[in-house]
């Protein structure tokens, strides 16, 4: 072996370990990069802070809800609990549905103690966009254990 | 006195993640986990798991990058957001915050490399699966392994649960899978049907049904489905930060087909 060979070995030798050390590099800045991107753009905590505080200003809080196509109908699911169901208001639109009631105040205590934010909690309003036009005057209503699901034919086209 | 936060006896950093035991944690069996997934069955079982069992928290688990400057006070004292409990061979994982969208894949990792790294003989993950038609039906219990140990726990389940069908899994247990088969680490994951953005205390019973049969412990869920209601209302913020961040890592895969079937 010569020694330019010798040479030519140390010297891609020396090329791999600098390449190594760069790509190192590199990858720690895209994680640090990722990391502060993901902080400032996707959590949006500005808009967590005045969806919330808007809420309890009215001391009324969103109901959760899952909409489900099932094919011909739709199956929404609305989660009110702790709502005294003499007091549930619920109204179908072709393209929407809009539900209100009052909460419990004793559950509200149980569900958040002594907190301070949580003493104006009184109800629960919610307006929900449907994925397709639904025939209104088919909707049948069931209700247990604080939680209404909605069953709603769709429109004929 | 002041309750202070007791000072680190031992800190280790993972990922991101920093390992901060205060208390003993010693070498349990099982490490329960309740991450945030459809219907908060993780984080609701779990709670239920430390109350009930009257657990000691010994380990905080911190990040300054993946998880919002939050400290949690309870009783008086100040708590980190994720936390190690512990009562003899059973420790539980319990979360109250939701990591950034991008420190959920490597707060799986941790947990995985910290179960290993501490000799934790079982990773019992507990959690949902997001049901559209929940509303009707009453969940049914889903298990998964990732080695032929972890399946001999598994088979105390046999008669209650079936075997998860094939299909995909989106979400921090989904890396607690492949990691934990990458790493050899023994996981049983225990899945109910659930509401997919409610949260679901019936379908936490039946996960803790589960692990009471496979780590031959003994859990009323008799309060946990008369608090129903409460807990619906108390989880209520959290199921809405657990619905973003699941929906931006992709959650929605979740509701199609593999290409193959077995």
């Amino acid at each position: 072996m010569s020694y330019d060979d010798i040479f030519e070995r140390m010297r891609r030798r020396a090329l791999r370990i600098v390449r190594d050390v760069m790509s190192e590099f590199d990858e720690m800045e895209a994680w640090l990069r990722s990391m502060m991107d993901e902080l400032e753009e996707t959590i949006r905590p500005e808009d967590l802070l005045d969806e919330r505080l808007n809420e309890l200003r009215r001391g009324a809080l969103k109901p959760l809800a899952s909409i489900y196509d099932a094919g011909s109908e739709l199956v929404i699911t609305i989660d009110l609990p702790g709502s005294d169901a003499r007091t549930i208001d619920i109204k179908v639109f072709p393209n929407s549905v809009r539900v209100e009631a009052s909460v419990r105040s004793e559950l509200v205590r149980r569900a958040f103690g002594e907190t301070y934010w949580a003493r104006n909690i009184s109800k629960y309003e919610g307006e929900y966009a449907l994925p397709a036009t639904v025939d209104p005057s088919t909707a049948r209503v069931s209700v247990r254990s604080g939680m209404v699901v909605i069953r709603v034919k769709k429109a004929a086209r | 006195m002041v309750p202070r936060l007791p000072l680190a006896a031992y800190e280790e950093e993972i990922l991101g993640y920093n390992f901060i035991e205060y208390g003993e944690l010693g070498r349990p069996r099982l490490l329960v986990l309740g991450l945030p997934d459809a219907g908060l069955v993780g984080p609701i079982a779990s709670g239920h798991l430390v109350r009930s069992l009257g657990m000691q928290d010994v380990v905080g688990v911190e990040s300054y990058g993946y998880l919002p400057p939050a400290a949690l006070i309870l009783g008086g004292s100040v708590k980190y957001p994720l936390r190690i409990y512990v009562k003899g061979e059973l420790a539980v994982l319990v979360t109250e915050i939701m990591p950034v969208p991008t420190g959920i894949v490597p707060l799986s990792i941790a947990i995985v490399e910290f179960a290993r790294k501490r000799g934790v003989q079982y990773l019992v993950g507990l959690s949902g699966v997001g049901n559209p038609m929940r509303a009707e039906s009453q969940p049914q219990l889903y298990w998964i392994a990732t080695t032929p140990e972890a399946e001999k726990l598994a088979s105390a389940l046999e008669g209650v649960a079936k075997r998860f069908p094939d299909g995909l899994i989106v979400g921090p247990y989904a890396t607690i899978l492949k990691e934990s088969v990458k790493r050899g680490v023994n996981t049983v994951l225990l899945l109910s049907d659930s509401f997919v953005d409610i949260p679901d205390p019936e379908a936490a019973a039946v996960v803790v049904d589960g692990l009471s049969r496979i780590a031959g412990l003994k859990v009323d869920t008799t309060q946990l489905l008369q608090e129903a209601e409460t807990l619906r209302l108390r989880l209520q913020g959290m199921a809405r930060e657990a619905k973003d961040a699941l929906a931006k890592m992709g959650k929605g895969y979740e509701y199609r087909a593999p290409l193959i079937y077995s």
